[in-house]
């Protein structure tokens, strides 16, 4: 198992959004969840949000940008790049042992 | 209502790192009512994971953050206050359906403490200074009578105290919105209160030119004290003295009119005459409430100005309090005396008095003022019971009141103590104080002794509390910070 996992309950995934929306380049509360709207269509609420930030900066993850705006920008760590890079790979792992299975058995709809 | 008031739900923590961006991401995004209960689910969770938003070091903008919040404390009295109301009023209500359905009496307490808590809140957030805490309170209280009348039946007399009180709402929005002087705005309202009264007599059949009379020459005097003090610059106490003397004369030409046989004029003078006098004695302490800087408070009270120094202004109004609690006390056994000492009923309204001023004290005085409030009216409170045990016959029972409200105050405690994990206190401080209850009233009572099952669920969810909440798989997690 790797080191880098997103062990965060029910921000895992929220977490892993935002990691994804970070990765491209750092991003304010607002346009992250604009980001995540339009590559995930997955609708983050403020407090969940929040929540998941709270968390990732927590961890490392992410941290914040020095700005002199009130929208507060975050960009990912070197570690955060890592966490989404195993992350991503994992799940690539489990989408891919996943469609094996369903073609084994002649079950895919393609 | 806006949704950045639902971040006062947050813990202080958390609003000192993220509330300024937060706050700029909501100014950003519409909200909509499952945003609203995100806010509330992610204000739930900050209080449950408090190490959660701690970044020591994190970037924060400058000058914004770090800056303490105004009136937080406030704040979150109101919060509590809100919070006890809604579950005071819950029970009452399931009380009232399992009870008396049909007969609908929690209707009251909903409305009367309701109209409370709106002025609470309003007073709080300020809405143009105490404007908005004014028309909740006549919106509140006459939604009630209205109603009151209208189920009651009879003859209409929810008009009056809605034109009545409505004479001050509207001397009050013209003083906000139209930048008139006080003195004007009493003068529109004096106008306009007399103007009432000839025309209720007028409705009501029952015209009388000597009622008319007397309270145009009372609202004069109060007028003609208010004139003599803003442009004449007579200071607080000769102002009062004015009044009083021009009251009380009208009183008396009224009674040697009305009722020559009963002086009763005299028990207004007495308790008046005390009040002038503690006035007196106190004239120099509060100078700076006379002549002009006592109209400058009042406009800043009233909306046209910004609020200045909270604690400044709260440590005054708790001077004041003490003040008039005192003179009311003088006052309360004056007339206890005047009517007879056989039965000492001033000790009833001066006790609660007197717990309602330690709650007070303690908000202003103490560091943390919630908790500060109900230790010292809980301590007030406690004393008074034991006092009134002690000269009362029968078996002890003051320790029953006092154990089990120190639970709450053990909980208020916790809630207000320290930085982190205020939970984890909470639960400790309050569970000690319900287990020491549990075991007395298990002692007291006698047989069967289950206290100790009492004491050992405690433990158990103690032990369950601080394994959840300390997070010990934090220590073998390689991710953690603290590595």
């Amino acid at each position: 198992m790797s080191n880098h996992q997103l062990d965060l309950g029910r921000f895992a995934e929220p977490a892993l959004l935002i990691l994804i929306s970070l990765a491209e380049h750092p991003r304010h509360g607002y346009a992250m969840m604009e980001d995540i709207a339009a590559f995930a269509s997955v609708k983050l609420g403020p407090g969940t949000l929040y929540g998941a930030i709270a968390r990732l900066e927590e961890r490392g993850f992410i941290t914040a940008v020095e700005t002199n705006n009130r929208r507060q920008p975050y960009r990912l760590t070197e570690f955060g790049y890592a966490a989404l890079n195993d992350q991503l790979e994992n799940i690539t792992s489990v989408t891919n042992a996943g469609l094996e299975r369903i073609q084994q058995q002649g079950k895919n709809p393609s | 209502m806006k949704a950045s008031i639902l971040l006062n739900l947050y813990p202080d923590a958390w609003r000192d790192r993220y509330e300024s961006e937060f706050r700029a991401m909501l100014d950003d995004h519409p909200v909509s009512a499952m945003d609203a209960l995100d806010i509330i689910f992610g204000a739930v969770d900050a209080h449950l994971r408090p190490h959660a938003h701690r970044i020591d070091g994190a970037a924060v903008p400058p000058g914004e953050a770090s800056t303490p919040r105004r009136g937080s404390g406030l704040e979150a009295l109101f919060f509590a206050h809100l919070s006890l109301f809604v579950a005071v009023i819950m029970v009452l209500g399931i009380i009232n359906v399992a009870t008396t359905a049909g007969n609908w009496w929690s209707l009251y307490p909903l409305w009367a403490w309701g109209t409370i808590v709106a002025v609470h809140g309003l007073w709080t957030f300020r809405w143009k200074g105490l404007l908005g805490a004014h028309v909740a309170f006549y919106l509140g209280l006459n939604a009630g009578l209205i109603t009151t009348n209208i189920v009651q039946g009879g003859a209409i007399w929810f008009i009056w105290p809605l034109i009545a009180l409505g004479v001050l709402v509207a001397s009050h929005l013209l003083i906000v919105f139209q930048k008139i002087s006080l003195i004007r705005a009493h003068l529109t309202a004096t106008v306009l209160g007399l103007a009432l009264v000839f025309i209720a007599l007028l409705a009501a059949g029952a015209f009388d030119i000597a009622v008319i009379l007397l309270v145009g020459v009372q609202l004069g005097v109060l007028l003609a004290g208010h004139w003599l003090m803003r442009r004449q610059g007579w200071n607080l106490l000769a102002t009062h003295a004015f009044i009083y003397a021009g009251t009380l004369l009208l009183l008396l030409v009224n009674n040697l009119i009305e009722d020559p046989g009963d002086l009763w004029v005299r028990y207004p003078f007495a308790v008046w005459t005390i009040l002038l006098t503690g006035h007196a004695l106190l004239h120099f302490r509060i100078a700076k409430w006379s002549g002009s800087d006592w109209e400058a408070i009042m406009l800043e009270e009233l909306g046209t100005r910004e609020a200045s120094d909270t604690q400044r202004q709260m440590l005054g109004a708790l001077f004041l309090h003490v003040s008039v609690f005192l003179l009311g006390a003088i006052a309360f056994v004056a007339l206890n005396l005047m009517t007879g000492i056989s039965d000492f009923w001033a000790i009833w309204p001066i006790g609660v008095w007197y717990v309602l001023l330690a709650f007070h004290a303690g908000y202003v005085l103490a560091p943390r003022r919630i908790t500060g409030s109900l230790l010292f009216g809980w301590v007030a409170t406690s004393a008074g019971l034991i006092a009134i045990d002690f000269f009362s016959d029968g078996d002890p029972w003051w320790y029953w009141p006092v154990m089990w409200s120190a639970v709450v105050v053990a909980i208020a405690l916790g809630a207000t103590w320290g930085k982190r994990h205020r939970l984890i206190r909470m639960h400790l401080l309050g569970g000690i104080a319900l287990a020491f209850a549990l075991v007395v009233t298990d002692l007291v009572t006698g047989p069967p002794l289950w206290w100790f099952y009492a004491v050992a669920a405690i433990i158990l969810t103690w032990v369950i509390h601080f394994g959840l909440t300390l997070d010990f798989t934090k220590a073998i997690n390689p991710l953690s910070d603290d590595q």
